[in-house]
């Protein structure tokens, strides 16, 4: 069959001037909502990464009851620490949706004189769940007894001190040399302040040996975030569950604001390209009203005149979506030229982006943002093209012939 | 006359509203056109011609009279049934600008064959087919704008038979071609008359194409006035 796409295809293409500049009205609107979306996609992400970096895991679990000054057995007290049995984490490794869990015996302690936060940690699972441990020299220390140490590099520039540095690392009264072995960054030097020790050696040193500070938990997706903390809720007593996942949503919320505004603007830019569509498709129907009365005569029904003339608004409407992306793609890869995205520019302290592990180079177009704005274009176009077609299809033929 | 018409039009009346009053384009017309017989229609204009075309068509209605055609009442047809009665029973061709400009001469003379859900082997079969009978074989790849108006009132005769019509309609065929080509049109006309046994009604004020008639009807404001025969046809143009 001469196909009807084919045919309102050709229509199109006679007129091409009209054609392009009625495609154009579209693309403006398609190439607006698709930059628009993708900024606040951005903006979500850059937001989100915040977080991680930050906090890179969904769940903390901490002791709930304040038990005062902790003396440790044997020693001076050294630290007001409230603590957990370590085991929990095998029983929160049980819980559904759990993707890791990582314990951690968080202590004040000092490195080569200077007082520091020491984080005793079981470097396997805590660069599982916290996944955004940059260590920027070096490596990560792999076994979980050893006199090995990493050093924030906010440290390591007040100690100066560096890969290969042996220096003493003193917690109450016991004291160890330790072998610096990393240089980890995070971006904010507060956080840069600390020193990551094996687990097993500050729980050796603290006299702490199966005690922890918390056990973070990442789940398998954010979805599962959270059940999972109504689980260990509800089977594990005297303990604070902090879910990371309400600052997310928080901001996801915020986001979610501004992406509504912002695609208002895009579509009322795109119901100005939809009466563009509206303007040329009557067009086109007054132009051809005898060529329809032809048609009729020689037996086409409504339905088919109809049908021609919706298929001319959706090639118009699916050749401007496309340019319309285009551009669209053209502008967001300009934009993060003349602004910047992302909070940590803002955080006093940050470092710049290139140090950043995931960096932003550009304004992520994702499919789903793409196949919105083309299925937003299209739609338009088709709808604009209703009521013309519609007349189309009514036409009189005996009417329309005498019609030159 | 024949006792089984392919075209019976009884009585047939039609008015137009023309600003507060009616103009009265058909005041009781009737006529028969029997099978393979080419019935011209003959008089001035405005005498109600293409009207009663139209009517015979399906794509006007009378306001009182009948019309039947190869059996079929078309005065009772609505919607689908009279899109598959225009698409089936008859075929019409205008007097100029009956091509579709998207279209080239093949997919123009295919379209009748397409909208009937005619198989794509049969179409091209037939396509084929009529424009030899018609003489445009060579044209088949065309537009409609870079052919003559012989060439296309020719392209439009063949889109015309497509669908085997009962009768084929013609207005004027003859008002935008030269007398040669006239001529030409008419030898067409007969020779699918009397070859396939295909019935014509053709309006017309022209001698070549009235002296072809097997027919003619002389028609003035809305009825027919005089009806002529064999030698007489070419008559009712006086
Ligand atoms: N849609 C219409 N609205 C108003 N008047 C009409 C309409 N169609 C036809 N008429 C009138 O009906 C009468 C008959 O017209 P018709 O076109 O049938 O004449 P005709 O015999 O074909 O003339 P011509 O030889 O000029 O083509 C004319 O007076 C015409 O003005
Ligand atoms: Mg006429």
């Amino acid at each position: 069959m001469v196909g009807v796409l084919r045919m309102a295809y050709r229509n199109l293409v006679k007129r091409k001037l009209r054609f392009s500049l009625t495609a154009a009205g579209i693309a403006v609107g398609v190439a607006l909502i698709l930059s628009l979306l993708s900024m606040t996609a951005t903006a979500e992400q850059s937001a989100l990464q915040s977080i991680r970096r930050i906090a890179g895991y969904d769940i903390a679990i901490v002791n709930s009851t304040i038990r005062g000054s902790l003396t440790l057995p044997g020693r001076q007290s050294t630290t007001t620490q409230r603590l957990l049995s370590e085991s929990i984490a095998e029983t929160v490794l049980a819980i559904q949706g759990v993707y890791a869990v990582t314990p951690t015996l968080s202590i004040r302690g000092s490195l080569g004189g200077t007082y520091v936060t020491i984080q005793g940690i079981d470097s396997a699972t805590y660069t599982e769940v916290v996944s955004t441990v940059n260590v920027v020299e070096g490596g990560m220390f792999t076994c979980s007894d050893c006199p090995e140490v990493v050093v924030g590099k906010g440290l390591a520039e007040e100690l100066n001190i560096s890969v290969g540095s042996r220096l003493a690392l003193s917690i109450g009264n016991a004291s160890r040399e330790v072998l610096v072995v990393g240089v980890f960054e995070t971006g904010i030097r507060l956080q840069e302040m600390a020193v990551y020790v094996p687990l097993r050696l500050v729980q050796e040193m603290s006299g702490l040996s199966g005690y922890v500070t918390s056990v973070l938990v990442k789940c398998v997706d954010p979805s599962y975030v959270d059940s999972v903390a109504n689980t260990i809720r509800g089977t594990i007593q005297g303990v604070t569950v902090v879910v990371q996942r309400a600052l997310t949503n928080l901001v996801e919320q915020a986001l979610s604001t501004l992406n509504l505004f912002f695609l208002s603007i895009g579509l009322v830019a795109l119901t100005a390209g939809g009466f563009g569509v509206m303007n040329t498709m009557f067009m086109a129907v007054a132009e051809r009203t005898r060529e329809i009365g032809i048609l009729k005569s020689i037996g086409a029904g409504d339905r088919f005149i109809f049908t021609l003339f919706i298929a001319e608004a959706l090639i118009i409407g699916a050749v401007g979506s496309l340019a319309g992306v285009g551009v669209g793609v053209l502008v967001t890869q300009l934009i993060p030229r003349f602004a910047v995205f992302g909070g940590a520019r803002l955080l006093p302290g940050a470092r710049q982006f290139s140090s950043v592990p995931q960096n932003i180079s550009g304004l992520t177009i994702t499919p789903q943002v793409v196949g919105t704005a083309v299925l937003i274009g299209i739609a338009v176009s088709v709808v604009a093209g209703l009521v013309p077609s519609y007349r189309a299809a009514r036409i009189r033929p005996a009417e329309a012939i005498r019609y030159v | 006359m024949s006792s089984n018409p392919i075209v019976l039009v009884k009585d047939v009346y039609k008015s137009y509203r023309y600003g507060r009053g009616y103009v009265r384009a058909l005041r009781g017309v009737s006529l028969e056109v029997g099978r393979g017989e080419i019935a011209c229609l003959v008089g001035p204009s405005g005498s109600g011609k293409t009207t009663l075309l139209n009517i015979v068509a399906g794509i006007d209605f009378p306001d009182s009279g009948e019309v039947v055609v190869d059996g079929v009442n078309v005065s009772k047809l609505r919607g689908r049934e009279l899109a598959q009665y225009r698409l089936r029973k008859v075929g019409y061709v205008f007097q100029f600008f009956n091509l579709i400009p998207a279209l080239t001469v093949w997919e123009n003379v295919e379209l009748p064959l397409a909208l009937a859900g005619v198989g794509k082997e049969e179409r091209a079969r037939t396509v084929e087919y009529l424009l030899e009978v018609v003489g445009v074989r060579h044209l088949a790849s065309r537009t409609p704008d870079s052919l003559s108006g012989g060439e296309q009132q020719r392209v439009a005769i063949a889109r015309a038979l497509a669908n085997k019509p009962a009768v084929v309609l013609m207005d004027e065929p003859s008002a935008n071609i030269d007398v040669e080509n006239t001529v030409k049109i008419m030898e067409l006309v007969a020779r699918l008359s009397k070859e396939l046994g295909q019935s014509f009604i053709i309006a017309t004020h022209d001698y070549i194409v009235a002296r072809s008639c097997t027919v003619s009807y002389k028609m003035r404001d809305g009825v027919v006035i005089a009806r002529f025969t064999g030698p007489d046809v070419s008559k009712a143009l006086l």
